[in-house]
């Protein structure tokens, strides 16, 4: 079981492919909202992204080690 | 490993007659952005989905290939996802002793960057004059496509918008997020997992575990629970907010 889930989950990119290429071929939806979009879609991932890590970094320091 | 070579021209005609080509198609094109990525140390821009995705889209419109006729192949590898999902427990249950201790900072951080993301997309596309449906079908972009459509609708957006969005998130933040969060200084893998699955759902995990399967537990985890985290609240908690915006 270990050893199918993980060589699995190696290649997980793999099985967002198909998904992905199909979505891709409805970019021109974007239309003249894109610039709008674009960077308000690449702000706030990294503001998400980087929100969740600095509160559980902050958290687990306040925590302090574990005996 | 090196790219695989070019199939010759004539096995090519035979195997875009049948559903081979999908398949065969998906095969290459990714083995070969794989190998490219290890070449290139992991460089952002090489992202294996991003590139796959780009190239086999380009292919498709050179060649006037319909996207029903490569998914008939391609339905074989996007099948593996069901399984996948299920298979993202085997590694949680193995980081079962760290999880126990960190449920708490683990939870709060979730709600903080759920929550910072969400109103950050919100309102950043709004200040940039995006429409309503727009902004509805902003919101849910960094949870698992299927669940951030039944969010767009719900908040009335579009749907199919939506799965663009979620796609363009994951990308950006499974080829970004390493490097973002290397520079913020966290170098805890289950920190790293968990604001990649947070914000940037599979595809984020997908990154993931290519770097450790420690981090690929804590992003598969991240995912699943801003899914649940995003359908119980964004309704009631950002459908006010786009009400009063617009």
């Amino acid at each position: 079981l270990h050893a199918t889930a993980h060589g699995l989950l190696a290649h997980l990119s793999l099985l967002f492919i198909p998904a992905g290429v199909g979505v891709l071929l409805h970019l021109q939806r974007l239309g003249q909202e894109a610039t709008a979009i674009g960077v308000a879609l690449v702000l706030s991932t990294w503001i998400g992204m980087a929100t969740t890590a600095w509160t559980a970094h902050w958290l687990m320091q306040r925590q302090g080690p574990h005996p | 490993m090196s790219p695989a070579p070019l199939p010759s021209t004539g096995l090519w005609a035979y195997l875009a007659t049948t559903p081979l080509m999908g398949l065969t198609l998906t095969l290459l094109v990714y083995s070969a952005t794989q190998a490219l990525q290890t070449r290139g140390r992991g460089h952002p821009l090489l992202n294996p989905v991003a590139l796959s995705i780009l190239l086999i889209g380009s292919w498709l419109g050179l060649s006037g290939t319909p996207y029903p006729v490569y998914f008939e192949g391609a339905q074989f590898i996007h099948f593996l996802l069901g399984p996948a999902t299920v298979a993202l427990a085997v590694p949680l249950v193995e980081q079962w002793h760290r999880l126990r201790r960190l449920w708490r900072p683990l939870g709060v951080a979730l709600l903080a960057g759920t929550a910072s993301g969400t109103l950050s997309a919100v309102l950043i596309a709004h200040a940039l004059g995006a429409s309503p449906e727009t902004l509805a079908s902003l919101a849910p972009k960094s949870v698992t496509t299927p669940i951030a459509m039944g969010i767009a609708e719900t908040l009335g957006g579009l749907p199919s918008l939506t799965a663009v969005l979620v796609v363009c998130t994951g990308i950006v933040g499974a080829s970004t997020g390493p490097l973002l969060l290397r520079r913020l200084g966290i170098n805890d893998p289950a920190i790293c997992g968990f604001a990649l699955g947070t914000a940037a759902h599979g595809i984020g995990t997908a990154r993931a575990f290519q770097v450790n399967p420690e981090m690929g537990a804590f992003a598969g985890l991240a995912m699943g629970l801003s899914a649940l985290l995003s359908a119980m609240s964004l309704p009631w908690a950002i459908g006010p907010l786009l009400r009063w915006l617009t």
